[in-house]
């Protein structure tokens, strides 16, 4: 009886500690959380933890395999691909929010390969994470789909708070959240887009709106060739949601909106400067005066193999637009040799991603899909972009 | 009853086992390493590489080198998610034509070997290019393919979820078993042996050798079809670019079949050995989580193994031509015997 009552009153003591605690961990969350979003900066000097972007998806004209018949220009064919548009009603059970405060929380991230990119964003999600007092472990795959999958487990065995993952493959991700959904883990999707049923199995995904930013610098590029001219596309890698992003963004925004700028050839030959150098120089033999703008996913290497056949052949007639934007873009722009790129800040990506797994913390309801903002930038603006984040 | 002397040659004979308890012991001051969860995760991320190993160490014993091993798997998987996601043909169709591909790639890889005399590095290099672009012929603006997630949740979730590892890990470890007992107890695995040691022997001993050469090629690329398919259909999606950008799952089948003691110029050699060095790396990779740590250590073993290997047989050529008796007698004089 004696040990009884020792036991309840030692539980009565616990909980009356722990309590206070809980709730004081939690306010402290909260005040640290504000005081992040308000402080934490971007390289580039903009807020790291800004709220993000979120809009109702319109709705589908037609099912997946009816859109699949489209042609590749018409904007409706590409729904799926633009949208993450996944049917609620069959959404895993996600762990609930232990709304104790974000502080003291461990977080792991695994994203999907080595560059500058990643590098840049690893140390903004290490800064985001510190800045609302969370710890992290980043791995790093290094683009390998079966290592990124064993890192998966591998995160999950360790038990963390929450895992962020880039996914390598939209079609992989279904399974890598699955898993992570079902060990009770809160799992959240940053950057790349998954495939939408994937969804079912990710509390929120934060990242780029790749269409809409690449829709913009269609209709830019539009404007700037008059409504007329011809285009051609250097890729992402081919599969991968830029890849589509990237070419049928721009695509289908001129085809809407200036139908007589024709599509002159589409080619993917990776992230080499000297390898992009060929085929722009060769599509310039190719189509003489008829190849009248590029459309690049890339503002770096891209860009540069591209700028450089370009002058090699004294055609600086030919307009460039790229997604970007890195530290070479930049330079391109202020040189004159980029028309524009779209702004895509990789620090303000790992910081969306942070406020709303801090979010979930501290039992805030957390929007399940959140866009980054996003701009133009020309020789006009780049300097309120410097310096560049990676 | 025969005394077990613990010496050099015997840790070399046993290093496949020694490697995987040392990983073991490693283990257990590794948080968290001896979960279910972690034992089903490792083996099961791993079983594609041991497929990828059995195949290479089969060529390997026969004295060649089958670099398509990697791109064979890759492909099966594409061939296998293709036709039942296009054609929507039942899986174990599905299965058959990725194993029928693996067929084909195995007799080219063998006649190229044994008729047209082309050494295997330089044959089955070239036909690592031919399959890759058919890779990309086969699925152009796809990254990956396939996506039956009824199939995949089937098999992860319920079938012999009471087991600390997964059905396609099961299956490997059926297969291995059956190439092991066919190179161990059967005349053809055993004449495998023979064309590796010394073709010219087995050739006078009536060993028809390119013919067992052209069946050890397609022994691999069967297993690396099958290892593939099971793979695809196991993790619901096959990758166009697997292994091009990590670590190179040909130089993992590659190194689990070295560490495993199997002669470079072939001759000796164990699947089963294979199997337990995988396993040893699959766990190795468990306990150094970073990727660069992984290829370090990996590479250090390799390099061990290779280098006692070299001195060993640098040893070996320094006695040849005494005669036994006479190295027998001084060695047991000098205590060594």
């Amino acid at each position: 009886m004696k040990r009884r009552t020792t036991l309840v009153l030692t539980g009565v003591l616990a909980a009356a500690l722990t309590v206070p605690a809980l709730a004081d961990n939690l306010e402290d969350s909260k005040a640290k959380f504000e005081e992040a979003v308000q402080s934490v900066m971007t390289t580039d000097n903009h807020l790291m933890m800004e709220e993000g972007i979120t809009f109702d998806i319109p709705e589908a004209q037609g099912t997946a395999e009816e859109l699949e018949e489209l042609d590749d220009s018409n904007s409706a064919k590409w729904h799926y691909y633009e949208y993450i548009d996944w049917d609620e009603s069959e959404d895993a059970e996600f762990p609930a929010s232990p709304a104790d405060g974000s502080i003291g929380k461990h977080v792991i991230s695994i994203v999907h390969g080595a560059h500058a990119w990643t590098t840049c964003y690893m140390e903004a999600f290490e800064q985001a994470c510190e800045a609302v007092g969370m710890t992290v472990d980043i791995y790093d795959p290094n683009w390998d789909q079966s290592v990124q999958d064993g890192y998966i487990d591998q995160a999950i065995n360790e038990g963390p708070d929450a895992i962020a993952v880039i996914p390598l493959s939209a079609d992989h991700a279904r399974q890598q959240f699955k898993n992570i959904t079902d060990a009770g883990i809160p799992a959240f999707c940053t950057n790349t887009t998954p495939a939408a049923d994937a969804m079912n199995y990710i509390l929120a995904y934060t990242g780029p709106n790749d269409w809409y930013q690449m829709r913009n610098l269609g209709a830019a590029l539009g404007e700037k060739l008059g409504g007329k001219g011809g285009v051609a596309y250097i890729t992402h890698n081919v599969g991968g949601s830029p890849y589509y992003a990237r070419l049928y963004g721009p695509m289908t925004e001129l085809a809407d909106k200036y139908p007589d700028i024709k599509t002159l050839d589409i080619q993917s030959p990776g992230f080499e400067a000297a390898a992009v150098k060929q085929v722009v120089s060769d599509w310039i033999t190719k189509f003489g005066d008829e190849l009248n703008a590029i459309v690049l996913a890339d503002d770096s290497d891209q860009a540069i193999g591209t700028a450089e056949a370009i002058e090699a052949a004294g055609r600086d007639d030919i307009i460039v637009v790229a997604a970007g934007i890195s530290k070479q873009g930049a330079e391109l722009i202020q040189a004159g040799k980029l028309y524009m790129a779209s702004y895509q800040s990789c620090q303000a990506d790992a910081g969306l991603c942070v406020r709303t797994i801090a979010q979930f913390f501290n039992g805030e309801e957390i929007p399940r899909v959140s866009y980054i903002k996003t701009d133009l930038i020309n020789q006009e603006n780049v300097e309120s972009f410097l310096p560049c984040q990676w | 009853m025969k005394k077990m002397k613990i010496n050099g040659a015997f840790l070399n004979a046993n290093r496949a086992w020694i490697f995987l308890i040392v990983v073991m012991i490693i283990g257990v001051f590794t948080p968290k390493f001896y979960t279910a969860y972690n034992i089903k995760a490792i083996t099961g991320n791993n079983t594609l590489f041991i497929w990828l190993a059995c195949g290479f160490t089969i060529c390997m014993i026969a004295g060649n080198m089958d670099l398509t091993v990697q791109y064979c798997s890759t492909f099966a998987a594409l061939i296998c998610l293709g036709t039942h996601s296009r054609q929507k043909w039942p899986w174990l169709i599905c299965i058959l034509v990725a194993v029928l591909m693996g067929v084909i790639v195995g007799m080219i890889n063998g006649l190229l070997v044994t008729k047209l005399k082309i050494s295997a590095f330089i044959a089955t290099l070239g036909m690592q290019f031919i399959l890759r672009g058919l890779m990309y012929l086969y699925a152009p603006d796809e990254q990956s393919i396939g996506r039956d997630m009824a199939a995949n949740e089937f098999l992860n979730d319920k079938l012999i979820k009471f087991l600390p590892f997964s059905a396609y890990f099961l299956i490997c470890l059926i297969a291995v078993l059956i190439v092991w007992i066919f190179l161990r107890w059967t005349r053809t695995g055993r004449n495998v042996y023979m064309i590796g040691g010394n073709i010219e022997t087995a050739w006078l001993a009536g060993v028809k050798s390119s013919r067992i050469t052209i069946l050890t090629f397609v022994i691999s690329s069967v297993l690396c079809a099958l290892g593939g398919a099971l793979n695809g259909i196991f993790s619901g999606a096959a990758n166009i670019s697997m292994g091009e950008k990590g670590i190179s799952p040909l130089m993992i089948g590659m190194t689990a079949t070295i560490i495993g003691g199997t002669d470079t110029s072939g001759g000796s050699g164990s699947v089963l050995n294979t199997f337990i060095t995988m396993i040893a790396l699959a766990f190795l990779k468990g306990i150094f989580k970073k990727t660069e740590m992984q290829v370090l250590v990996i590479s250090i073993i390799m390099i061990l193994c290779i280098a006692y290997e070299t001195i060993a047989a640098f040893r070996r050529s320094k006695i040849l031509g005494i005669r036994p008796n006479l190295r027998n007698e001084y060695l047991r004089e000098k205590g060594k015997a």
